[in-house]
């Protein structure tokens, strides 16, 4: 009875371990992907370091650049290791085993968020090193833990969005790269990645009320590298709770939203159909 | 007559991996809705480098060191769409539509099929370039010296930039043929580097000096610096201003030559490899 009872709950925990496990293990058996993945893109993020020292800004906006680099790095698992997931799994076959899967659709999202974090997290931790060690950023720890629950609450709502998202791009067929492409400078510019967002002027409400990257990176900074400095937008005590409810909004979201994917998927026959 | 027929006959493979390039990257989409996911990208950096001005030096953009980021921006679209499509190209057609096996088994060839691909991502970043020169020049107020001997000026430099990147790009295109797809990222990651090296947004002369040889080895650092020089903008990097206009037309060209015999070599090499070890028809998804 007891086991009966808990078995839902054993079989999506197995699930998620396992769609988390091949993406963590794999990454160990293709060396390349460090490369790619990790050095490269790092060494890109210098490029806005360098813009601000040829504008002769102070030293301290560096900090901008690396804390944006590290959020970015997230924002890009979020598109492409989690959005445009199932698009692909989709355009492998491997969408229909996930169908067929007895466990829940949201058990295999989560396996892919964790097991994208793992592996986004090399790349964000060679960019805080870079920033750290080489470009020497002034960052203020007083607030470390602070900063560090903001962290994994801005984490926790974007892998949530990247789940809506997932859902969200399994309906699109080839218009889909497009879109995630379109979701990168964009939404840099948009959270203010390397900028106080207040830069933004009247548009950075837009930016507020939909990604929550631009919420999280705003409380960060005031929390690493001060007010004077940060140009806050909100308290971080608010900024916590927007991160909170976001998190919590953008789960449901993704719940309600896998559903009628899903329906609308099977009713038109689209479901599985690749190359459309 | 004889030499035409053959000319054509040569051309005939790039047309149609041109029209077919053109037919993936467009046909899910009606034009007004492609223009925007074309101009969302490069326009958006621009504004962030706006911002980023605005937030140290504030006021208006009328400094010429804003004018020199904004070209060096807008061009660059042609790096991000002629040099990691010819990679993307590669991933594309062995793991999403598994084609590239029955390309490669045709007498076309990879190169020239690629560079017919290529072609399709020639004409959206001189759209994109162009539009975001137009927006800096219109909306931002920016000046640039816009004649007729400038504009010729700047094809100029492009036709040969343009080679270049191919050049580079052919390299990055061997690479993905023995990468698994994963590596789709390396094409994000290379023209982030290269964005960094070129000299596209800040002088190499900014560069740490061990790494300055690096940008003044990429045919993209002399081809934006000449694009500068076309449209007016001269004195952004002190260390290329040292250079004449004929010594930096000497330069490029000579680079631009070295990087294409070298990209043809890699690409043949890696061609070679990825035939060896059955990596052809590979598909790689975690």
């Amino acid at each position: 009875m007891t086991s009966s009872r808990f078995e839902p709950v054993v079989t999506n925990l197995r699930a998620a371990w396992a769609r988390a496990y091949v993406r963590i293990f794999a990454a160990s058996r293709e060396p390349s992907w460090i490369l790619s993945e990790t050095l490269l893109p790092v060494i890109g993020m210098c490029a806005y370091v360098f813009v601000y020292r040829a504008l002769g800004a102070p030293r301290a906006y560096e900090a901008f650049v690396v804390l944006g680099g590290v959020m970015m790095a997230y924002w890009l698992g979020v598109l492409w290791s989690m959005g445009t997931q199932f698009y692909w799994e989709k355009q492998d076959g491997n969408l229909e085993f996930y169908l067929m899967a007895p466990c829940s659709r949201m058990a295999i999202l989560s396996g892919m968020a964790i097991g994208g974090v793992v592996m986004t997290s090399l790349r964000a931790l060679s960019a805080l090193a870079l920033g750290l060690f080489v470009f020497r950023v002034p960052f203020d720890l007083t607030h470390g833990w602070t900063a560090l629950l903001v962290f994994v609450l801005t984490l926790g709502s974007l892998y949530a969005l990247g789940m809506c998202l997932a859902s969200l791009f399994l309906m699109y067929g080839r218009e889909v790269w497009h879109l995630a492409h379109a979701l990168e400078e964009p939404v840099y510019l948009a959270n203010g990645l390397y900028f106080p967002i207040r830069a933004l002027g009247p548009w950075m409400a837009a930016a507020i009320a939909t990604v929550p990257l631009a919420v999280g990176l705003d409380a960060m900074r005031q929390l690493l590298l001060g007010g004077a400095l940060s140009k806050p937008i909100l308290p971080v005590a608010t900024e916590l709770w927007i991160l909170v409810g976001s998190l919590f909004f953008y789960l449901a979201l993704a719940v309600v939203m896998l559903r009628w994917t899903e329906a609308r998927g099977k009713r038109l026959g689209t479901l599985i159909l690749r190359h459309q | 007559m004889a030499v035409s027929s053959s000319l054509r006959e040569r051309l005939r493979p790039l047309r149609a991996s041109a029209w077919l390039g053109f037919q993936i990257e467009s046909n899910w989409s009606d034009p007004m809705v492609f223009a925007v996911y074309v101009l969302a990208r490069p326009l958006a950096t621009s504004l962030i480098l706006l911002a980023m001005y605005k937030v140290v030096i504030g006021g208006s953009v009328s400094d010429p060191r804003f004018s020199s980021i904004y070209l060096g921006n807008a061009l660059y679209a042609f790096v991000v769409l002629l040099l990691v499509g010819l990679s993307w190209a590669v991933f594309e057609d062995r793991e999403q539509y598994k084609m590239l096996k029955y390309v490669a088994a045709t007498p076309v060839g990879l190169v020239a099929y690629l560079l017919g691909r290529s072609l399709t991502k020639f004409m959206l970043a001189t759209l994109s370039a162009v539009l975001v020169i137009g927006f800096g020049l219109l909306v931002l107020k920016l000046r640039y010296a816009v004649t007729g001997l400038s504009l010729g000026m700047l094809v100029a430099a492009l036709a040969v930039g343009a080679v270049g990147i191919i050049a580079v790009g052919l390299v990055l295109a061997g690479l993905s043929l023995v990468f698994a797809r994963q590596s789709m990222m390396m094409n994000e990651g290379v023209s982030a580097v290269l964005y960094l090296f070129c000299g596209v947004v800040f002088p190499p002369d900014l560069l740490p000096a061990m790494l300055r040889p690096v940008a003044l080895a990429l045919p993209m650092t002399y081809w934006l610096e000449a694009s500068r020089r076309a449209l007016g903008v001269r004195g952004f990097s002190a260390l290329l201003a040292r250079l004449s206009d004929g010594q930096l037309a000497l330069v490029f060209v000579g680079v631009v030559a070295v990087w294409l015999l070298f990209g043809r070599w890699v690409f043949s090499r890696l061609e070679r490899r990825a035939r060896g070890e059955g990596l052809l028809d590979i598909t790689t998804a975690w």
